[in-house]
């Protein structure tokens, strides 16, 4: 069985930006408006803070890599270090199949919405971005879920280091 | 790369800071009452990441600044003030625009980097947001008539 250590700092970094995340879609959030200037401020504004939370748990995902076991294993690929542990979690049942498809998207879309509307050369990919920008509620939630899973490992770990003491 | 090819990719990128750059106007004329400060702040985040990249996009091609420029050493960047140094030279700003740009390339830093306990202050980059603005319309309208160097 792999172990990983997880950085506390880049967790707590991960809460954070995940907290602020969550500010878009709880009481706090702006209800929807009809002018366009303020529908695009509110947009960039929750694109911003989940593109902030993504790339915070890419470095995060990249520490546990580095730190585990895994990444010393034969025919390991440091380039794919996100994958491989996305995997373990799977293989380990912490990540359910249906959690691994909604993070490879949600990292994609990271990839996808850091670029500027004026990258965006044809009606195809402002659709993409368009479509991906209105899924933004959902990978907070799949965020939110990973974080409790993190959450819930670092508590069972304690205990057993309690009980192993 | 051939002169054509320069011109050509130059005002490609001079379009896209034109665009973004006027998106970036469309935010600092409205102000909205009846959303939170905290998601107008993440807004103008975004854009003035945006703005940077595209900015310096646009800097570099019209500068022909070689690749080996951009790295120190392989691996250490050079500061902004290196890089506004370079801009100058190259007639691409002026020397009195020197401070915005190092201004704009530290927020870019702040706000793409931020971590444990070094969060980029929003509030305080807001206060520059104007001036920010200022710089980059002045860099998009001697673009617009600039040839590449």
């Amino acid at each position: 069985m792999a172990i990983f250590k997880i950085d506390m700092r880049l967790f707590e970094d991960f809460n954070y930006q995940l907290a602020r995340l969550q500010e878009h879609f709880g009481p706090l959030a702006p209800r929807a408006s009809k002018n366009p200037v303020t529908r695009n401020i509110i947009l960039e504004a929750r694109i911003h803070a989940f593109w902030q939370c993504q790339s915070t748990l890419r470095e995060l995902l990249q520490s546990m890599y580095t730190g585990s076991d895994l990444s010393k294993k034969e025919g390991s690929n440091p380039d794919n270090a996100i994958g491989e542990l996305i995997g373990w979690m799977y293989r380990e049942k912490m990540l359910s199949p249906k959690e691994v498809d909604a993070l490879v998207e949600l990292f994609e879309s990271g990839m996808l919405l850091f670029a500027d509307r004026c990258w965006l050369n044809s009606s195809e990919k402002h659709k993409i971005f368009d479509d991906r920008s209105n899924r933004l509620s959902r990978y907070y939630h799949s965020l939110s879920t990973f974080s409790g899973m993190l959450t819930q490992r670092l508590v069972v770990s304690k205990e057993s280091e309690h009980a192993r003491t | 790369m051939h002169v054509h090819d320069k011109e050509k990719a130059a005002s490609s990128v001079i379009a896209d800071l034109t665009q973004t750059v006027e998106l970036f106007h469309t935010f600092l004329q409205h102000e909205p009452s009846d959303i939170p400060s905290f998601i107008r702040n993440q807004a103008f985040m975004r854009r003035l990441s945006l703005s940077f990249v595209i900015l310096f996009a646009y800097l570099r091609e019209a500068s022909s600044m070689p690749d080996d420029f951009v790295q120190q050493d392989g691996s250490v960047q050079k500061q902004p003030e290196e890089f506004a140094d370079y801009f100058i030279k190259k007639g691409l700003f002026e020397e009195s625009d020197k401070e915005s740009y190092v201004m704009l390339a530290s927020m870019y830093m702040a706000i793409r980097w931020s971590s444990h306990g070094k969060y980029p202050d929003e509030e305080k980059i807001m206060i520059n947001v104007q001036r920010v603005y200022a710089f980059l319309k002045k860099v998009v309208d001697s673009g617009s008539s600039h040839s590449p160097v």
